[in-house]
Formats: C-alpha cells, sequence, structure tokens
C-alpha cells in the first residue's frame, strides 16, 4: 500500500492538510457549517452525527440539505425512533415522493438496511439510527456509501464520541442554553482540523 | 436448414442438482437395482454405470443414491427447450436425451453460428448440464454424430455424408438385431452399407432401415414436430440429497432461474409474479411467493429477490426438491412511463433496491410518507408505497394544511398522557410553553373530533417537544418532538 492510497482512505484523515477540497460535498444550508466543513456535507462518505437529547434540533440540521436531495434522489430513513411527519417534511421543502421510511427489527435489520441503502447508486441520502454499530460494521457503511455515492447519516449517542470511527465527518450536538440555538461541535472532518464549534441559531 | 443438435451426455444424472459427494441414479428391479450414472466423485471409488448397486455401496458406504426420475427429465428438459427458444422458435425435442435447434435463421443474429453454438454451450454450462453440440444439414446426421461425441460445425451435406460414412453401426439407433444382422455381412461402417446395392440389403433388414440413412445425410426430408411452449413455466430440480440450508437451495434455484430466463427473452418479456415451492418429505410443500414492482428477466436480480425470500423464510423440514413457477409473462414496460425509473425527472431507478429491502424486511416494513388533507394532526398524513402509486388514495398535490404553524418533525403514534401539576404539563420536570395556543377543532363529522389546544413545550434540558391539552377533559398529551 503506498502513501496516496493510504491517504484516501476514509478512516485515515490528515490534521494538517489545508489544501483545497477535491472531494464532492452537499452544501449543509447553514454557511457558517459549510465553512468549517470544507463545503458541507460530505458526499460518498459516512457522518456521523452524536446527540443524546431528541428535540434540540437534530434533524432541522439535515432539512436543507435533504430538501435540496429530494429533487433529485430518493433518500431512506432507517429506523427512526418516531414517525417522521409528513407536513413537517414538506413544509421543510423535502418531496415525500422521494422519501422511503424503512422499519426494521433488530439492529442486524438495520445495519443491513443502512448498507444495501448506502451501496444502492439511487440514493442521495441514508439517515440511519443504528442502535449497536462497532467499528466493523461502519467500516462496512463507510465502503457502501463510497460505492454508491450516498451521504450516509447516522444519529448516535455521545459517548460514542470515545470510540475509534471511521466516518468522515463525526459532530456532536449540544444545546445552547443562553440563545437556545444548536452547538455544533465538529469532532472530525477531511482534510483539516476544525476549529470551534458552530452555534446555530434556533428556528 | 441447418441444425444444432444437442447431446445432453449425463442427463440422468444431471436433472438432480448438483452435489460434491458421491451420487448415483439407480435403475432395475428393486431387488437388483444397477448404477445408471453417477458422478464424479462416485467414480473416485471405482464405481461405474451397469454396477449392481450392492457392489458400488461395497466401494463406498457413502455413497447417495436416487431412483432414475424419468418425470423430471421430462420435465427438465420442457424447460430447456423454454430456455433455449431464445436461440430459434424451432426446437425439437429428444425424449429424456437432447434437443434439436433449426439454426439457419437465427445465425446471423447471434454472429454466425460459431457464436451461436458457443452461447448455447455456456448457457447449458451454466445451467449445470453436459452437452455434445453438432451443427449438420440434417437433424438426424447431426444428432448421431452429437450422440456420438462428435462435436463438428458442417454446413455441407455432401461433408456430413464423408463424415457419417465413418461412423460404426453401433452409433445407430436402430434394433439390435439390424446391426447384428449388417455384421454379420461384414459390415462395419455407415459407409459400407451405403456402397452396397439397395435392393437386396432392404430385404434383409427392411425398408425402414435405408429410409433411417436417408433422413441422416439428406437424401430424404425429415421434418420435426416443433416443441410447443406451454403457456406457463413450471422447473422443477429434485435434489440429490436433502438440504436444510438457504446457500444449497439458492444454488439449486440458480439453474430454473436461468431456464426461467431464456423463456422470458424467447419471449420478449419478464416476469412479475413467481412462485417458489420448497418440498418436504411427508409434509406439504413450501409456497413462497414472490412479487417484483415491475417486469423483470435479469437473472441475477431474480435471484437477489429469491436469495432475501429464502433469507427470510424458516424452512419447516429438509427440502428434496425446489420448483420454480410463473404463469404470467408481461411486456416489460418503457422505461419512461415507469415510476422508479424517473426517464423524465432524472430520478434513479429506485425498484432494485426498494424489491431487495422489501424481500428481506417484508411488505411492510418499506414505505413512503404522504400528506393528507385532515387538519387533525395524526391524520394529516399516511402511509403510501414509495413514489406514490396513483391509486393508493394519496394527494400528493393536496394543499398542505399546516405549512404556516410550525410542526414537529417527529410525531408519535398515539399521543401520550402527561403528568400534570396545578393545571401544568410536566415531562421529568415542569415543561415551559413556549408558543401556543393553536386551536384545533376538528373531525365532529365522523365521530372522531378532536377538539385540541397545541403548544411547543420545552423541558429543562430545552427539548422542544409538541403537546396540546384537550379542552373537554383538559388533559395534557405529547404529540411530537421538534428535533
Amino acid at each position: 500500500m503506498n502513501l496516496n492510497s493510504l491517504l484516501t482512505r476514509a478512516d485515515i484523515w490528515r490534521g494538517r492538510d489545508t489544501s483545497p477540497q477535491t472531494t464532492p460535498h452537499l452544501s449543509t444550508g447553514h454557511p457558517a457549517l459549510d465553512e468549517r466543513l470544507g463545503g458541507g456535507w460530505p458526499v460518498g462518505a459516512l457522518t456521523e452525527i452524536l446527540v443524546d437529547q431528541k428535540g434540540i434540533g437534530e434533524l432541522r440540521l439535515l432539512t436543507p440539505a435533504l430538501a435540496h436531495l429530494s429533487r433529485a434522489y430518493w433518500q431512506a430513513w432507517i429506523a427512526p425512533p418516531h414517525i417522521p411527519y409528513a407536513p413537517a417534511l414538506a413544509a421543510a421543502g423535502i418531496d415525500l415522493q422521494r422519501l422511503v421510511w424503512i422499519r426494521t427489527c433488530g439492529d442486524d435489520q438495520t445495519l443491513w438496511s443502512l448498507e444495501q441503502s448506502l451501496r444502492s447508486g439511487v440514493c442521495g441520502a441514508v439517515l440511519g439510527w443504528p442502535g449497536r454499530a462497532d467499528n466493523r460494521a461502519l467500516r462496512r457503511l463507510q465502503l457502501a456509501a463510497e460505492h454508491g455515492e450516498a451521504s450516509g447519516f447516522l444519529f448516535r449517542p455521545r459517548q460514542e464520541a470515545h470510540q475509534p470511527s471511521p466516518a468522515a465527518v463525526r459532530l456532536e450536538l449540544e444545546l445552547e442554553h443562553d440563545t437556545r440555538g444548536l452547538t455544533v461541535h465538529i469532532l472530525k472532518r477531511r482534510g483539516g482540523w476544525a476549529g470551534q464549534p458552530v452555534v446555530l441559531s434556533a428556528a | 436448414m441447418l441444425w444444432l443438435s444437442i447431446y445432453l451426455s449425463n442427463f440422468a444424472l444431471e436433472v438432480f442438482g448438483e452435489t460434491e459427494t458421491p451420487f448415483a441414479v439407480r435403475t432395475g428391479p428393486d431387488n437388483r437395482p444397477v448404477v445408471h450414472v453417477c458422478n464424479g466423485a462416485a467414480e473416485e471409488h471405482g464405481i461405474h454405470p451397469g454396477q449392481p448397486l450392492e457392489a458400488a455401496f461395497a466401494l463406498c458406504h457413502t455413497l447417495l443414491t436416487r431412483e432414475r426420475d424419468r418425470a423430471a427429465e421430462h420435465q427438465a428438459l420442457n424447460a430447456l427447450a423454454l430456455w433455449s427458444q431464445q436461440f430459434t422458435p424451432l426446437v425439437h425435442i429428444r425424449p429424456h436425451e437432447g434437443l434439436m435447434l433449426e439454426v439457419a435463421g437465427s445465425r446471423k443474429l447471434f454472429g454466425g453460428l460459431a457464436a451461436l453454438r458457443d452461447g448455447v454451450a455456456e448457457g447449458l454450462q451454466e445451467m449445470g448440464y453436459r452437452a455434445h453440440l453438432t451443427v449438420a444439414p440434417t437433424p438426424l446426421g447431426g444428432w448421431l454424430l452429437a450422440k456420438n461425441g462428435v462435436e463438428l460445425l458442417i454446413e455441407e451435406r455432401d461433408r456430413l455424408r464423408d463424415i457419417l460414412q465413418r461412423l460404426p453401426l453401433s452409433g445407430l439407433e436402430v434394433k439390435p438385431e439390424t446391426i447384428a444382422a449388417l455384421r454379420g455381412m461384414g459390415l462395419r461402417r455407415v459407409g459400407d452399407v451405403l456402397r452396397q446395392p439397395r435392393g437386396a440389403l432392404a430385404r434383409r433388414v427392411g425398408p425402414d432401415f435405408y429410409d433411417y440413412l436417408d433422413r441422416a445425410i439428406g437424401l430424404r426430408a425429415d421434418p420435426r414436430r416443433p416443441f410447443e411452449p406451454p403457456s406457463h413455466f413450471d422447473g422443477r430440480l429434485p435434489l440429490p440429497a436433502e438440504v436444510d440450508n438457504t446457500d444449497a437451495l439458492l444454488f439449486a434455484a440458480r439453474r430454473l432461474v436461468l431456464e426461467l430466463v431464456g423463456l422470458l427473452r424467447a419471449k420478449g418479456a419478464g416476469v412479475q409474479d413467481m412462485r417458489l415451492t420448497l418440498e418436504h418429505r411427508g409434509r406439504p410443500e413450501s409456497e413462497l411467493p414472490i412479487g417484483l414492482r415491475r417486469p423483470s428477466r435479469d437473472a441475477d436480480h431474480l435471484l437477489t429477490l429469491i436469495r432475501e425470500r429464502l433469507e427470510r423464510f424458516e424452512l419447516p423440514a429438509s427440502t428434496d426438491a425446489i420448483g420454480l413457477h410463473a404463469d404470467r409473462f408481461p411486456e416489460r414496460e418503457s422505461e419512461h412511463d415507469d415510476l422508479f425509473s424517473g426517464e423524465q425527472t432524472g430520478i434513479p431507478d429506485a425498484s432494485a433496491w426498494l424489491e431487495k429491502l422489501r424481500a428481506r424486511l417484508g411488505d411492510n416494513a418499506v414505505g413512503g410518507l404522504g400528506p393528507a388533507a385532515d387538519h387533525r394532526p395524526e391524520k394529516a398524513w399516511r402511509p403510501c408505497p414509495p413514489g406514490h402509486d396513483d391509486n393508493t388514495g394519496c394527494i400528493p398535490n393536496a394543499p398542505l394544511p399546516t405549512t404556516k404553524p410550525l410542526r414537529p418533525l417527529w410525531l408519535f403514534p398515539e399521543p401520550k398522557p402527561l403528568e400534570q401539576r396545578n393545571g401544568r404539563p410536566r415531562l421529568k420536570g415542569e415543561l415551559h410553553l413556549i408558543r401556543g395556543p393553536e386551536r384545533i377543532e376538528t373531525g365532529w363529522w365522523d365521530g372522531d373530533d378532536a377538539a385540541r389546544d397545541y403548544f411547543i413545550a420545552a423541558d429543562v434540558h430545552g427539548e422542544h417537544f409538541w403537546i396540546y391539552r384537550e379542552r373537554r377533559s383538559q388533559g395534557w398529551f405529547l404529540q411530537g418532538v421538534f428535533a
């Protein structure tokens, strides 16, 4: 394995590299976040969103990109914790005709569905709420996302921040107490240090 | 005319699925069965056709055997005839032995005779059949050569005649007495017979014999009854040994799928419903219906669906035969009126992905969302097939009643009653009402009326919820989360 191929691996990232991004990105719809992520959500890679609370804006973080993607691609919501509410999704601009809601029984089915959907090549975004996923499982998903050129978003508890992960981007979300804004800590991104957290104002 | 003769040299063995363990097909009376044919693993133990079964067991006590299954041979040959119609509409069946395909008309289509022959050979090999293939200007001439292991491409009648002359008489399909009589006259090969004056010899062996030779070399017409395809596909594969795992079943299913795909190619059609049947000894068979979103004749795709279906199925008992059935062959839809291919919109074709998910997770696990024109929040959406099939009652273009007021991205299937203290709602601590009330009063006309005041509320951690107070009971309920 030579250095170049090593450097393109999803689980290897270079802290100091500030060269212009060549990998495709999808705008998050939040300019400050786009800037910190080097363009936006990575395409053909996993993004981990580590969050413990529900109801702090963790989905709203994604809706601009999901709305944009739904014009040209399918999107899969796999094993969400509640019913994705159609009126709110439509109000956010997401084309419901391109949204597929996948219910699973158990972690195995969830991981399998994630892999199939990421790999399918027809999904722009794949959102998943995997119960348990070890590094090996995540690596498979990362490869599937590369293969299918999909943006994968995994919602996981914050305690996972201590575990290594092949995801290209790892974010930790927290509620800003004073302003009710959403604080996005960038734990990892490709091609650069993340620097300061981004605070997105409450809608 | 040009005929491609296909002699299936190991057919009685191959109608059973493949196995790596020593395996023999037996024939003969029950009290003295003999090995009819055996596989390579059995041959390695010194087992050979014609051997008494008892002797074969002495050489290999783990030998698997099955009674020769002429019904299965019949069925498999029919399936092969269906399959081979992708190469020509004129197929003739030689019962239990092989096929004859008239290929003069289709040679161009397949890029020449050799390419056509190779295509057939590869297809047969893929299905697990060994065969001798010969092309000749007469059906019988080519057949006799193929059956005797002579594989050639012969286009001229003179050349066929030359080659047939060298064929030993024992290679002909005539009564043993006839051959014995000819041998008695010192004749060994077909050419020896042809050089004799006809009259005298015909009196000895009967006119039918000359008739037969004339058909082989092309002096007499030899019309062949074309195989008429049934309107449905029924493939069945008995297994050498009982099987209780999905992989082995899938391996066997592969041949049936390839046969079906050959038929579909011939018809220029696809398949949308299949039934997979698993036969269990002493139990009713299992039947697994497999439906497709749209017609397909892609073998890999069909196999993927079968795999997913099998993996989701719990075998009630081990399986000793597998079947695949289809009786409707719809034309494949033109691409642009297909909902999933999105030719007009550039949306990629999701059907293969969705089918795979459905096959593994079940139909109900994979769905879409649609808005519904109802002011009651829990009825303002409805499940739909992905992509919104038009006949589901979804109203994709219905005006959304809820674009203005804020709605949560998560909805609970059932509103959850909340604790309250001094008339204020609580959820692991006090909830602060941030916005509201939004009064929703509807539904009296179908007896499911709602009279509620909705609020957006936050808990001490800042999580935002969608809650309401029922006006009649003054009870508080949690219905959604602003995620």
